[in-house]
Order: structure tokens, then sequence, then C-alpha cells
């Protein structure tokens, strides 16, 4: 458990050559010189800063939505934000200090929009005014919380609020996606009109964004980072309500790189046509009972799981913050899962099975080199997911320092993989499944098919639980008889018993694209794991409305309606 | 200047409405939106229903069709700029009876959604079927707890929930998509924020322009059947700067200018304004700032109309305040109680004109003929003689008004409230410029005073003019009013000069103001900063 720096991880960076960034090397040239000319000129204040970086996120997005054969909406906007992290004090105590009630009131961090056209003046006087803001807030918070440092009681963990790092160069360009936005609107009516052929489906919608980003970033280290990213991302979602009130919204994403690599026509069109489907029998489908039992996870139902459950009290910052549960911070060493199973978080790999991985990132947001992090290693708990900010027994960031553009930076996964040595395939699953259920005599067991997201409680206030949402979950029986599909079945928890219950895995992982919320905003991540079976789990029943569905038939369908 | 007498006015007015009427038929038949909406209201109004539970007796739809476009620029380069097609529609779905209904207890009895940007009947159909379905569900549970909370109460005013109105029917001529030049429009936002570079003083300043073209509409089960799209303005251009004084003590000025995309444009004129803005703040950096002053204050120019606006047209509003658990009226405006008395002196008369286009041959942009209710704006008479003799109504009457007089405007999300179109003052003393600062100067004397403020914009902190006796002007920063009221309106002790024009935009709801200027008395000025920020680590790089 001996962590040191090591040299060659940085050596790596390529070079920064500034001839390859023609028009855009205006940006990180314009906020490197504003970078030193200002903290040299805060070197002269009373409280200087010994820190300062500037961030400067770049978005074009186009977007547009489709409903029931029309388009929504269609809109472009490219606009860039300004951050700026201004520390004062020290690598050990600065106004970022978190403190015992942790980070709430000081997410957000000085940001502004500055001007999308590669302006001097325009760009100068916004940083000028940021960085005078950001300078002025420093010191003010930071006087304070080094005064009640001195009449506090010492807290459980006083590692540094920061941590000094090497100096980064890299320069890459993203060309912006060529769109044919005309054609694509085009489409998504088309495959939005295929809803119109279900009666019963009341909410539908398709929704195509398309995302060149760049991020620019300098720090008073010498950092120098320029990198980039094209996303785009076709989502189908349908809702309707089942006589009872209770409301059911399916979705499907794809994500990927280029436009070419979303689905085409024929396989958007059988995945509305599957989605209407499911919809309807979940329409009609038995309501789910309070149950605990074996049940087995999908891939991308257990990637979710560990994504909220494992992955969420990883980050590192959680471990010192004295309001959270800290339910792993002193378990380093031992074993918390099974000995078959490894976790690791790994930005630097961007394919994962022939798909795209949406939590990949060649440098984190604090100008650290990202970095596979191995978190659990045979069953045992190895490492956490680090930002520059330490922890007991932990004194380097492994490139997880990651925000949305005007919060502040913390501790976040990228992708995390769940990888097996305790492998069978599907069917042999089905039959430990159904094994399973006869060796603890129950009435059947679960399958947790699809899955919408799910949300955790990592303090300590309210039980420390998760909530998976399940999309759709099937009764599984122990005689030879199909499958039903169950509705209103939300799947709960605290976090250390399913962990252990996990009996073993399949053999082809499966990959959760998404966005994950927290303290420093909505990332990309993605979560990739084989499918579990585990001995017990527990469902409770889903909150629902008691609203009626529609009382008049969708116009389309009334014979009367002219 | 000619001005038509005013009963001719209304009577050119009237020949203009029923001309829009008869001229639309054609047009209608090709409004697919129009179409889809007065279908399903047709289909609602027949078939919605829960058995054993109320129906709708009154069901409206109002939809606004937008199409905009907004750029952001600051000291000559673009901050972002985008364009869309948006579209809302707010249902006001009501069960129960005129009498009684679902209204006016604490839910808002308006439901805002989103519609398809795209004219496609299905689509159209689909989302309002489903919006009118929600609506209907609310609107129940709202009435059932209300008819609850009042087996036990009485209202004290037993006004009708919903008054009966004249039906209007009025449909303009469709208005088309957006048609301007982005990148020239854009250029203009520019070039107007360059000019913020010759001034180093300020800290930071934008320039904003914003551009629609609008189609509202609004349909209602009374037979309501309305769609305009004649804006009095299109587009604004807003300007704000911001600095700090010497003494640390924060700044700012704003300046809209709105106008139509077809007239010529006054760009110079514009770009006269913000050069004076610019220059006025640079040198209010250096000006003295007075920290406390009472006495007469003159208000000129835009300063008139912020007076009105801040401290006489909130209170105008005479529609019953919700029912609320809470039954007390201390949300009721506190000029209904002073209805027949006197507000003000008797030398001013106020009306608020909705259908008047132009003052002194100036475009107002308060302009409308239908209000968000769908009923027939009206003039309407405020104070007379410095007597209050009128408020403005909606449908959510009053005892003491028992009809809608045409002023229900909602800004996006809100709830219809009664607020101001065109309010015009007027003084019966028609005092000339020269005459107001003497009776200013004499008023001062009267109280003892070296100097008197005069104020011309009421932007936050205060910033005026310092007049000395022998007319000696100079630019003063100062704090905010402590203790003014509608009720100081009494204190009112001269009006005239020259009549100025004020334009706002509150929520998207555009009002004029013309008023003269107003000399009022015993006005208390104070500051309201026990600290200032320092001023930053370093120079603007605009100076370097």
């Amino acid at each position: 458990m001996i962590r040191k720096i090591s040299l060659s991880i940085f050596c790596s960076a390529l070079l920064w050559i500034p001839s390859l960034l023609c028009s855009s090397g205006f940006v990180i040239e314009t906020i490197q010189t504003e970078l030193q000319k200002n903290f040299q000129k805060l070197k002269k204040t009373e409280n200087p800063p010994y820190y300062l970086s500037y961030l400067i996120t770049e978005i074009e997005e186009d977007s547009i939505s489709a409903n029931y054969g029309a388009t929504e909406n269609s809109s472009h906007r490219k606009y860039r934000h300004l951050d700026t992290d201004l520390r004062v004090g020290t690598f050990g105590l600065d106004n970022t200090h978190l403190g015992r009630s942790g980070s709430h009131g000081n997410r957000r961090i000085e940001s502004a929009s500055i001007p999308v056209e590669n302006d001097p003046p325009a760009f100068k006087n916004t940083i000028w005014m940021e960085t005078d803001q950001a300078h002025k807030n420093a010191v003010e918070r930071f006087l304070k919380l080094e005064s009640q440092k001195k009449v506090k009681a010492e807290e459980d963990d006083p590692s540094p609020d920061f941590s000094p790092a090497p100096k980064q160069t890299f320069s890459t360009d993203v060309s912006s996606l060529t769109f044919e936005k005309n054609q694509w609107e085009e489409k998504l009516k088309r495959w939005s009109g295929i809803f119109k052929s279900y009666p019963e489906i009341y909410g539908s919608g398709l929704r195509l964004t398309a995302v060149r980003s760049m991020k620019y970033f300098v720090n008073s280290e010498g950092t120098l980072l320029q990198t980039g990213r094209n996303h785009v991302r076709l989502t189908i979602q349908a809702e309707t309500q089942a006589e009872d009130g209770m409301q059911f919204s399916l979705n499907k994403t794809f994500d990927g790189s280029t436009l070419e690599s979303l689905p085409d026509e024929a396989q958007v069109s059988d995945n509305i046509q599957a989605m209407a489907k499911n919809l309807l029998a979940l329409k009609s489908a038995p309501l789910a009972e309070p149950y605990s039992g074996p049940a087995i996870l999908s891939g991308r139902a257990a990637a979710v799981f560990f994504h909220e459950v494992l992955g969420h009290r990883l980050e590192g910052h959680r471990q010192k913050i004295e309001s959270e549960g800290q339910t792993f911070t002193k378990k380093v060493g031992e074993q918390i899962l099974p000995a078959f199973i490894s976790v690791v978080d790994d930005p630097t790999t961007d394919h994962l099975g022939g798909f795209e991985l949406n939590g990949s990132y060649l440098y984190d947001d604090e100008g650290i080199k990202a970095e596979r992090a191995v978190l659990i290693k045979k069953g045992i708990l190895n490492n956490f997911l680090m930002s520059r900010s330490l922890i007991k027994g932990f004194n380097r960031s492994n490139g997880h320092g990651r925000k949305q553009a005007g919060y502040r930076t913390v501790a976040r996964q990228g992708n995390l993989i769940v990888e097996s040595e305790k492998m069978a395939s599907e069917s042999e699953l089905r039959k430990k499944l159904k094994e399973e259920i006869r060796k603890k005599n129950k009435p059947y067991g679960l399958f947790f098919k699809e899955i919408e997201g799910g949300f955790t409680y990592t303090g300590r206030i309210l039980p420390n639980a998760f909530n998976v949402r399940p999309l759709l979950v099937y009764r599984v029986f122990a005689a030879e008889r199909p499958d039903q599909l169950v509705r209103g079945a939300d799947l709960i928890g605290t976090p250390l018993a399913p962990l252990s219950k996990i009996l073993v895995t399949g053999d082809k992982k499966e990959i959760f694209n998404g966005y994950c919320g927290a303290e420093s905003g909505s990332l990309p991540v993605s979560a990739a794991a084989p499918s579990i079976l585990v001995s017990e789990i527990e469902i409770q029943k889903k909150e629902k409305s008691d609203e009626r569905p529609p009382i008049l038939k969708p116009p389309l369908q009334d014979p009367s309606a002219k | 200047m000619i001005q038509f007498p005013r009963t001719i006015r209304i009577f050119l007015q009237m020949l203009f409405f029923f001309e829009a009427l008869s001229s639309s038929s054609f047009a209608l038949e090709t409004d697919i939106l129009m179409k889809a909406a007065l279908d399903e209201l047709q289909r609602s109004s027949q078939k919605l229903r829960i058995s054993g539970a109320v129906k709708p007796y009154f069901i409206a739809y109002g939809i606004d069709d937008f199409d905009y476009f907004e750029c952001r620029t600051m000291l000559g380069a673009k901050l972002y700029s985008y364009r869309d097609k948006m579209r809302f529609l707010r249902v006001n779905l009501r069960v129960g009876d005129y009498q009684f209904d679902n209204s006016g207890f604490g839910e808002p009895v308006i439901k805002w959604f989103n519609l398809p940007a795209e004219d496609d009947y299905d689509a159209l159909r689909h989302s309002i079927w489903l919006a009118t379905d929600h609506a209907y569900k609310r609107s129940l549970d709202t009435f059932s707890k209300k008819k609850a909370f009042f087996s036990n109460r009485i209202a004290v005013d037993k006004s009708d929930d919903f008054s009966h109105e004249e039906r209007v029917v009025l449909t303009e001529n469709k208005g088309g998509r957006l048609k301007i030049d982005e990148q020239e429009w854009e250029g203009r936002a520019r070039s107007l924020s360059a000019l913020f570079k010759n001034y180093p003083k300020i800290q930071s300043s934008e320039v904003i322009f914003r551009v629609l073209s609008a189609n509202h509409y609004l349909f209602t089960t009374e037979g309501a059947k309305i769609r305009t799209s004649q804006e009095p303005v299109d587009f604004g251009m807003h300007v704000h700067a911001k600095t700090q004084a010497q003494d640390g003590m924060a700044l700012k000025k704003d300046f809209d200018f709105y106008g139509k995309l077809s007239d010529p444009l006054q760009l110079n004129s514009i770009q006269n304004s913000v050069k004076a803005l610019a220059k006025e703040l640079s040198e209010l950096v250096d000006a003295p700032f007075i920290e406390n002053y009472l006495g007469p204050v003159l208000f000129e120019g835009q300063a008139a109309g912020e007076l009105w606006r801040k401290f006489f047209v909130k209170e105008l509003d005479s529609s019953r305040p919700q029912s609320d658990s809470d039954s007390n009226a201390s949300h009721e405006s506190s000029l209904v109680a002073q209805l027949k008395h006197k507000v003000m002196p008797d030398f001013l008369t106020i009306v608020d004109e909705p259908t008047l286009e132009r003052y002194n041959d100036q475009p107002l942009i308060g302009f409308y003929h239908v209000d968000d209710e769908g009923v027939r704006a009206q003039k309407v008479s405020l104070v007379e003689e410095g007597m209050l003799v009128g408020l403005l109504s909606t449908r959510r009457i009053r005892k003491e008004f028992p009809n809608s007089n045409g002023h229900a405007r909602f800004g996006l999300y809100q709830e219809p409230r009664a607020r101001i179109s065109n309010l015009i003052v007027e003084s019966s003393r028609h005092r000339s410029a020269q005459k107001m600062r003497e009776h200013f100067l004499e008023l001062c004397q009267e109280e003892g005073l070296e100097y008197g403020i005069i104020l011309r914009s009421l932007d936050q902190p205060l910033t005026g003019i310092r007049l000395w006796p022998d007319g000696r002007e100079e630019l003063v920063r100062l704090g905010n009013f402590s203790g003014l009221n509608v009720r100081s309106l009494k204190k009112i002790k001269d009006a005239g000069g020259e009549i100025s024009l004020y334009h706002y935009d509150a929520n998207g709801i555009l009002s004029s103001i013309a008023t003269p200027a107003i000399l009022l008395n015993d006005v208390l000025i104070k500051r309201t900063k026990l600290t200032n920020p320092k001023a930053p680590f370093a120079e603007n790089p605009l100076s370097e």
C-alpha cells in the first residue's frame, strides 16, 4: 500500500506543439498569459494565492427532439464558460477545506460566460473580474476557516486539502461534428411517428444530441492542457399508465462519438416496437410484492448497482467528510466483496467489447493525467477514487477529480468496470438461480433485466441506503414455466449486505452509459459488469400516483373526434 | 402634433377591429395549430368528464408561438447567440360554475405546457389532449379542497369567481417566421458593446439583442377565437454596465431600447445613449457621495416613469386575492381602500389606454386589442384631478368592479393579474422645464437646503444631479429611498416640463409610461450599505 508518485506516468505526456493549435491556440495562449500576469500581481497582495487555475469549457451542441411524428424542438448552441480555481492558504489548509459538514454551500466555483469569439479585450476583462471575485471570496473563506480551526476539535482525517502535481502539457483538437440537421430531423420525426400506432402509449419521444466539447486548462504550476471530445446520444422514451394510476416510463439510449455510430433505421424501429410491447405488457402485468430472495441482475442492472452501491462510496473526499457514512473508509486491505470480483475505474479506455464508453477522458479537471484505478482487487479494498484533495493513507491523485462547468471538483467515477473470475453462461446462471429458489424454498426468484438508473444516499442522517429503479423485472420460477413480468418493484437495501451475497457472475459484460449527478455536477460516466446472481436481494413497492389514465381516448383513436 | 379628439380615435380603432375580423376567414383554414386546438377544445367541452365528478364549465387554450433570436455581446465580442422556435400552451380549465369554481385557491388556475414547434395536426392535438386531461384532474382536486374549505367559511366579497364577459373574435393575419439577418444584428450588438472599450473605468458591460416574431392564440368554450400577431415592438437592445466608485461602492446603469425591425433603425441614437451611459458611469466613479438627503426631489425623464412604476403601478391590480388557507387581506392592493379619495394633487389625471399606439407621435409598447383572458382592451380612467376613480381588473372580479376592463396580462408561467399597458399621466399645469426647476429651487430654499437633488433614472444605488441655487449641476452618488410608498404621491408639488416615455419589459409583459417631470417633496434618501467591496487587485486590462 505504499504510494509514490511515479515519474514515468508524467513523462509520457505529449509535448505541447503550438503550431498544431491554429485558431484555437488563442484560448490556451490567452488564459496562460493572463494567468501568469494575474498570479504575479496577486502575489503582491496581503493574502496571496498559492495556486490558480483557469478552465474554459467550450460546448457546441445540436439538439433535436421529436414526438408523435413532429419536431418538438431543434436547437443549436455554442458557448464557453470560464471557471476560476484560486486557492489561498497552503496545501494543508486552504479556502476549499470541506470541514465536517462536507461541501455544502461550497459546491459552486467562480464561473462566467466568456465570448465564443477569440477577442483579447473581452477575454482579459472577464478573466480579470472573475479572478478578483475568486480572490476576494477565497481570502474571506480562508481567514474564517483558519480561525475556526483553532477553536474546534481536531478532525478525524487532517489530510491536506490539495496536493502538488507535476506540470503537464498536452494538446489535441477535435473536429466539429458534421451534421445533416434536416436529414436527422426527418429521421426523428419518422421514428417518433411509429408510436402513433400504439394508442395506449400516452407520451413518447426521441431526442438526438450531438455535442463537441473542448476543455482548455492552465494552472500556476505550468500545466497547459487542451482536450476535446465528441459525443452523440440518441434517446427513445415512452410512457404509459396502468388502470390503477401507476406510471411507467421506458427509455433506451445509444451513445457514440460520431453520428455514424448510431443505430440504423431498422434497429431503431425494432427498439421502438420492443419498447412499445414491453410497455403494454407492463400495463397489464401483476403488481410486484415486497420480496426478499435470490435474483439475477442483468449486466446493465449490475453495472448501475455497482455504480450506486460501491462506486459512490469509494469517492475519496467522502472518506474525510465527517457527515458521510464512510462505509469503506477503514476497510482498506479488507475483504468487502467475494474474492472472485475485482473492480477498476478506468477512464483511459474508451471501448469495451466493441462499445464506446461514456466516462473516458485523458486528463481530469485538475490537470492530472487519467489513471486506471484498481479499487477492489480479488474482493479486497485496494484504493479510492482520488482527486488532488488527499485522505489518510492516500497521498496522490489518481486522476479522478471531475466536475461540470461551474462546480468545484471532487473525486468521481469515470468508467467503472467489474471483473469476475467465477463466471457461468447465461443458461447456467438461470439454472443456479432455480437451485437457489428451491434451496431457500421461495415461490420464485427475480430477474432484473432493464434498469433506468438509481440513486444512493451516502450520509449519516438518513439511513445509508441505495435505490435502483428497475424498468423490467421478471419472476423466475423453479418449475418449468415462462418468466412473468411484474410491475412496480424498486430494488433497495443498505450497501454492505448485497455485495457479499454475490454467488457467481455471467460471462459477458454489459455497459450502462449515462450521466451521473453529484456534488460536482452532472458528468458522463459508464459502468460495465457481467450479470450477477445474488443469494438475497430486497424489493419494495414503487411509489405510485393515484391519478387515473387519460379520460378521453387519444384523438387519433377517437372516431367521434373529427 | 395633430391629435385626434378622443372619440374619433376610439372610432378609428373600432373600424380596424371589424376590418380585421372580416378579412380573416381565409387564413383560418390553413392554420393547423388553430384547427388542432379548436377540434380538441370542442371534443373536451362535449365529452371530458369523470362520472360522479363536476365537469368543466369553461376551458380556454392560450398559445404563444415564438420564433426567437438572442445575441449577447461584451466589449466587441459575442458571448453567444441562439435561435429557437418555442410554443407554449396554457390551459385554463375551470370546474364548478362562474359563481364558485376551482380558481383563487392557492393552486394556479392556469397550467403551462410545451407544444411541438412544428405544424403537425396529430402531434399538436395529442399534446393538447394530454394537457387538458392533466388540467382537468388538477382542477377537480383543487375544487374539492376549496369546497371543503368553504363549508365552514363565508367569503366577505361574494363576487363571482369568474366574470361573464362579451365574447371576442379577432383574427389578425398570421405572423410568419422571423426574418432577420442574424449576422448583421450580431454585428450591431457587437459594435455597440465595443463602445465600452473606451471607458476603462467601467469594470464590466454587456449588450444583449433579443428579437421575436410571435402569434398569440386564445380559444375558449365561450366562443372566443383570437389570433394576434401584431406586436408593438419586436426587438429590444439591452445594455448593462457595472463598476465601483473610488470608495468601493458598487454602481450600475442599464438602458433598454425597443423597436420594430420594419422601422428604420435609429442606430445613431442608440449609440449616443450607450456613450452617454458609459460617460456618466465613468464620471460617477469619482463623484461625491451624499449619505443622507431629506427634501424635494425632481424626477426628470425616465426617473419620473420609474417613480410611477415603483410606487403606483403595482398597486393598481384590483383582482381579488387568493382565498387560501390564510384568510387575511394583506396581499390586497392598498389602493382599493382609497377609491373615491384624493390620492394625489388635483392637477394630475391618469389613464391606462391599451389601444393607444402612439403618444406625442412616439410609439408606445404596451399596446394590445384583447387581453390574455380574451377580454376587449378598455381605456381606464384611474385618477381624475387627483381623485382615485378606477383600478385595473381581470375576470377575477370584486364587488367594487363587477367586470373585467381587459387588463389581464400574463408573463410566461405566471397567473393572470391586472397590469398596466400604456399609462398616461397628464398635468393640467403646463409648466416649462425652466419653471419646474425654479419651483424646485424655491422649495429647497423653503426647506433651508443648500442644494436639491434631481434624479433621471432610479438605478440602484441611486445616482443623480446636485442642483445648486446658481444653476450649477454636479453628478452625485446617493443611497436609496426610505419610506416612500403610494401615499407619498400626495406630496407631489408640481408636474410639468417635457413629457417623457419610459418603456419596460417585466417578464415578457411590455408597458409604457408617459409622464411629465414630477416634483415630489419630503423624500428621504439614505445610505444602504455599511461596507463596500475593495477595489480589484489590478487595473482593468482595458487601460493597459
